[in-house]
């Protein structure tokens, strides 16, 4: 067997391993793909269909989208969301990356992450019964300012879903924070100390940079989280709350609660082409900062 | 290989638990399906006779309440069933904000299928159920308030129209009195506004057009003049007497607090003169995706007939006039052989309870409990503010906030 004939054996020999080797990863993914192509990417395709026709199945083109912007209970429960993303992820980035900082430096405040973490682990229906307590009529919080108030139906009730929110959430931001603070080379912050930086110019110039790849998993990860405080929302304050905290996973729920099958897949296309463009930006953003962009 | 046949046993395993879902089929044969909520003696009793009356016809009734399902499940079943093009052939949409089916052309307008005569029906009971002009739902039968003076505090006669204003005229002459017992549903603040609020339901609310019109001065000095009442709407201690009784009327015959006399009896109305009333039990509708609404319709007629609305079994008073008067003949024939009638009520009363109950009758104009949704909202409102946790305005304008939100979705 000459040289060229024992090369492309070989070719051939690895060619075959890579074939065999892809087979059983399609195969073994194969139930994950067909799962989510029958319950999530036919059924969304499919709905397409209702998004253009009417109760009757007659098309309509782009009219179910057209009366979708038209409906003030949409345009609010988009703009309640859109406020409450704005308030809500922020603090849900800020907060556990402030006590993140204090806690790295700390010695022995492994108690002070585990209850800082807890709220991760309670059920959202005894979170709920905690929030309830304090800010129901005849609540702490009601008690301490002696009045007979049901914060959840004032105005304050945004500020109470915030506060929901990023109590429940930071705990999972908190764990990326610490990791991310852990693969800070100790060397930099001992470099800037022989350099007379001070603590505030090494965490805007070190850890903030060093640190950017971790908040920008945070963010995505709060981002698609927000989405999930309605849980906590509906247990406080039911399935029409306070004008403040009406968002759109509510006016889904209603949606398909009232038939409106049409609505319930414009908004869906809405929400799905939103949300797409924001990751999309998000991951153009990330990669340009990575290559220095 | 083994590897292959292993994963697709893993798919197999994962796919089969979703075969075989689904909901019940309109059947094309003579099956009929029918959808209730609650367990009903009276449906199931229907069925059986129909059947016997109708050979080849089946009478399949699921009551889902009986499966341990909650209002909100079955509502979600009803959806379900309906926009996937399935769902049984009669649907009870008692429970359910049926006008929102009516919109998506879910449910059949029976104006085509039902011919209802004026002479043999409660008309303006069952035309407070039209919606855009049209019948997606008839009442098998309904009930009402009707309230007496207690010759206790006088002799007050009933007047023809008892408003609000009639009410706090009334307040004013007899300042220590209790106004109500207490009797029916009982009468707190927040159920007197909300009675007061269902009489003036087409001044607050025009669910045809969904506007809603409750932060204004009309329905804050409503939630006022109820708040002016508060602590003599209802009597606190047994033994202790109010001006006005109350009583929920079932039939002709009976009412909450047994057989009565309706001779000094009034309604609360509005100034149009409407009273409101409610229904109960088992409100019929025909599903759009029926395939054979001809059926559905003549087990419909069926229960609307003389011989089917006599039944004792029907939990309130039939929709179907003369159904009501033999009803209430067989109640107090029942009630006097048992030696519980009143003193003097004789046949004779019988018959002008009769007459003075289809008088009443035709003042029913306006159904209390249309929308479960509104009823909640209006409530909780009402409640806040009889509870001191928001002042009238505060709770005129998350009223209106929560009525837009909803009337817009």
């Amino acid at each position: 067997m000459n040289q060229g004939n024992r090369v492309n054996l070989r070719r051939f020999s690895r060619n075959e391993k890579f074939r065999n080797e892809n087979r059983l990863a399609f195969l073994f993914i194969a139930p994950s793909v067909l799962g989510a192509a029958l319950f999530f990417i036919v059924p969304f395709v499919m709905s397409l269909g209702y998004a253009t026709t009417d109760s009757n199945g007659l098309f309509v083109g782009l009219a179910n989208f057209k009366n979708l912007f038209a409906s003030e209970a949409f345009r609010l429960a988009a703009w309640n969301t859109f406020k409450f993303m704005g308030a809500a992820i922020p603090l849900n980035i800020i907060i556990p990356l402030l006590i993140g900082c204090l806690l790295y430096k700390s010695t022995g405040g492994g108690w002070l992450k585990t209850i800082f973490m807890s709220p991760l682990v309670i059920p959202s229906a005894c979170a709920a019964f905690f929030f309830q307590s304090l800010f129901e009529s005849n609540g702490l919080i009601s008690g301490i300012l002696g009045v007979n108030t049901d914060w959840l139906q004032t105005d304050a009730s945004f500020a109470i879903a915030v506060a929901v929110y990023v109590w429940k959430n930071m705990g999972y931001n908190l764990v990326l924070v610490l990791a991310g603070l852990a693969g800070i080379p100790k060397e930099y912050y001992e470099w800037a100390a022989i350099e007379g930086m001070g603590s505030v110019r090494a965490f805007l110039k070190i850890t903030l940079v060093y640190m950017i790849p971790t908040l920008f998993i945070a963010f995505v990860m709060s981002f698609i989280s927000s989405f999930k405080v309605y849980r906590e929302l509906y247990m406080l304050a039911g399935n029409y709350p306070n004008e403040k905290i009406y968002m759109l996973q509510h006016y889904m729920n209603h949606q398909f609660a009232a038939l409106d099958y049409q609505n319930l897949t414009s908004a869906s296309f809405v929400i799905t082409f939103v949300i797409g463009a924001f990751v999309i930006v998000f991951f153009v953003a990330d990669k340009k900062s990575e290559y220095g962009e | 290989m083994k590897k292959a046949l292993l994963s697709l046993l893993i798919l197999a395993l994962l796919v089969f638990p979703f075969t075989g879902c689904g909901a019940k089929t309109a059947q094309s044969n003579g099956e009929l399906t029918i959808a209730a909520f609650n367990d009903s003696e009276f449906l199931t009793s229907a069925a059986r006779q129909y059947e016997e009356a109708h050979e080849g016809v089946t009478v399949n009734i699921t009551f889902y309440a009986g499966e341990e399902k909650d209002v909100s499940k079955y509502a979600q079943i009803i959806n379900t069933a309906l926009m996937s093009g399935k769902g049984e052939d009669i649907m009870d949409v008692s429970r359910i904000t049926w006008a929102k089916l009516a919109d998506k052309n879910k449910l059949l307008d029976l104006n085509g299928l039902i011919q209802l005569d004026s002479a043999q029906y409660y008309q303006d009971v069952l035309d407070a159920f039209l919606y855009k002009g049209k019948r997606y739902a008839i009442p098998l039968c309904f009930m009402f308030e009707m309230f007496q003076f207690d010759d206790a505090w006088g002799d007050e006669e009933a007047p023809a129209d008892f408003t609000i204003d009639g009410l706090l005229a009334l307040a004013d002459k007899y300042p220590e009195t209790t106004l109500f017992n207490g009797g029916g549903g009982g009468m707190g603040p927040t159920a007197l506004a909300y009675k007061l609020f269902s009489l003036e339901f087409k001044n607050f609310l025009d669910m045809e057009n969904k506007i809603a019109s409750v932060d204004n001065e009309k329905f804050i000095s409503l939630l006022q003049n109820v708040q002016s009442l508060a602590g003599r709407i209802q009597i606190k201690e047994r033994g202790d007497t109010s001006l006005i009784r109350q009583y929920m009327i079932y039939s002709p015959a009976m009412s909450s607090g047994g057989t009565v006399d309706y001779a000094d009896m009034f309604l609360m109305t509005n100034e149009l003169g409407q009273a409101g009333f409610e229904t109960s039990g088992f409100l019929p509708s025909i599903n759009a995706n029926s395939v054979h609404p001809e059926l559905a319709a003549d087990f419909i007629r069926y229960l609307l007939s003389e011989e089917i609305q006599s039944s004792p079994e029907l939990i309130c008073c039939p929709v179907n006039k003369n159904a009501a008067a033999a009803l209430a003949k067989l109640v107090f024939g029942d009630v006097s052989a048992e030696g519980y009638a009143p003193d003097g009520f004789d046949d004779n009363s019988l018959e002008r309870n009769i007459q003075k109950f289809n008088e009443f009758a035709r003042q029913l104009g306006i159904l209390e409990y249309a929308d479960h949704v509104i009823l909640d909202f209006v409530n909780t409102e009402m409640n806040r503010y009889f509870q001191g946790e928001e002042s009238a305005e505060q709770a005129a304008k998350n009223l209106q906030s929560r009525l837009n939100t909803y009337l817009t979705e």
